[in-house]
């Protein structure tokens, strides 16, 4: 997938969010876009999923199945989480017993299990953060956009979310995720962009070193976590704190090989 | 398309916006169309079509704005034809509208009123169907698709609603319920001027599914 000379303004005197993008996504890699708030990071990720048409420039080799997570998903819905992954389904040409087994097979794997029956607008962020990424997932993308996946979510469903990227991007997937902490932008991406007043530039890879516990919860849960700093943004602690432990530690391994 | 009507009568469904202005309808129908069976039918049908055009106003506006503008973004990504959502939300009012019309159109049979003809029926039809018509196309115009702002949105319905019900020379609402008003049974004459004006009435919607899309897509 490519842009080029992507810029993007709301309203013909509108400021630009967006100037003169260029960029190049390969399948399998994943690639991050990293910057601060109002930098330009959502109103990318909406033209690289076709929701945003560009004021000038283009985008080519767009796949036609695409998985976009928003950073807000929606939290006044009255459908259940169930209804609301079989009519996405749907939409995507599932009929509906595939739609509804899919999306079980989804939350169970980000342990949703047992709000599947609750309507929407009473989930908590993190949960309808994990529906928000099964309707991404119920078929196979070929383009997984996720805008600050992570927001909300907890500590088991943060390595879960990893994994997922990993074997999305594994299956030949382009897999392009914001986030604005350099630490988990370095642990989880192949390629780094920063942008700063909607200018894209390629950071250094910076392969940094990361280490992988492995945390055993309180009713024996585990999980395998990744850190590229001291804590990766206080995930390790807050873990800690509700009475996990660290029951085991790997070698340091390049960022990049540790998905 | 089938997927994308059954979401959107889903929303409608659960969000329950539907409650008020099918009562509203209900009401119009309950002052219009009552048990006597000497009243001619075809003026009654006049009197609904306006009522029609309110409620298709009323359930256009609610169900498009209803949906939240992110979960549009993401139907529109899981659906791949983002000009789909609109269209399948016009058929879902339009859906209702046709069960509503289909109610009217059987008091008369059910109560027998004296002479009613299947004429009457077709020239009913053709008028319920053309306030349905272009009670969506101004729905969808003055949707938050169009008109962000609420207050500026409620005016401009108000403005438009008394508009084309009260302006004599603006089709096709008025002329349709004033020429039906005047006819005690139907005519041929009757089913060829309430059939070019459901044909007026069904561009009205097409250019305004056309134009909102228009405009929700620059806005993006």
């Amino acid at each position: 997938m490519r842009l080029r000379g992507v810029s993007k303004r709301y309203g013909p005197r509108g400021q630009p969010v967006l100037v003169d993008v260029d960029l190049d996504l390969a399948p399998g890699e994943i690639t991050a876009i990293t910057g601060g708030n109002g930098s330009g990071k959502s109103t990318l990720l909406r033209v690289l999923v076709g929701a945003s048409r560009p004021s000038s420039g283009t985008v080519t080799g767009r796949p036609r199945q695409i998985g976009y997570v928003p950073e807000r998903f929606p939290s006044d819905e009255r459908l259940t989480a169930r209804s609301y992954l079989a009519h996405m389904g749907r939409l995507r040409g599932l009929s509906t017993r595939d739609a509804s087994g899919r999306a079980r097979d989804l939350m169970e794997q980000l342990a949703l299990a047992g709000g599947m029956d609750t309507a929407l607008r009473r989930l908590s962020k993190g949960n309808l953060q994990k529906v928000a990424l099964a309707q991404a997932l119920l078929v196979p993308p070929r383009l997984l956009v996720l805008d600050e996946p992570w927001s909300g979510l907890d500590v088991s469903a943060h390595g879960a979310l990893a994994d997922i990227m990993a074997e999305v991007a594994s299956d030949g997937a382009v897999v392009v995720f914001t986030d604005h902490r350099g630490s988990v932008v370095r642990t989880h991406a192949s390629h780094i962009y920063g942008i700063a007043e909607g200018r894209i530039s390629a950071m250094a890879d910076a392969p940094q070193l990361i280490t992988r516990l492995v945390l055993r919860g309180p009713d024996g849960d585990r999980v395998t976590m990744s850190i590229a700093s001291v804590d990766a943004d206080g995930v390790l602690l807050d873990a800690l704190r509700r009475g996990w432990s660290v029951v085991k530690v790997d070698e340091p391994v390049s960022a990049r090989g540790a998905g | 398309m089938t997927a994308l009507f059954r979401y959107t009568a889903a929303i409608l469904f659960h969000s329950q916006r539907y409650v008020a202005p099918v009562l509203v309808f209900l009401l119009g129908a309950g002052a219009f169309v009552h048990g006597d069976a000497h009243q001619p039918a075809i003026p009654v049908f006049g009197a609904m079509a306006g009522v029609e055009f309110a409620f298709a106003i009323w359930l256009t506006v609610s169900l498009v704005n209803v949906e939240d503008p992110v979960q549009r973004t993401i139907t529109a990504v899981n659906t791949g034809r983002s000009r789909c959502i609109l269209v399948a939300a016009t058929l879902v009012v339009l859906a209702c509208c046709l069960v509503l019309d289909a109610l009217v159109l059987a008091v008369p049979v059910v109560f027998g009123f004296t002479g009613l003809t299947g004429l009457d029926l077709v020239a009913g039809g053709e008028a319920l169907l053309t306030g349905a018509c272009a009670g969506i196309a101004i729905g969808l115009l003055t949707s938050r698709l169009v008109i962000r702002r609420i207050g500026f949105a409620l005016l401009a319905i108000l403005v438009l609603f008394v508009f084309f019900l009260v302006v004599p020379w603006l089709p096709p609402v008025h002329p349709v319920i004033f020429l039906l008003a005047g006819h005690a049974s139907a005519t041929g004459g009757l089913i060829a001027s309430t059939s070019a004006y459901t044909a007026i009435a069904v561009v009205m919607l097409v250019a305004s599914v056309l134009v909102t899309q228009l405009v929700a897509a620059r806005r993006d």
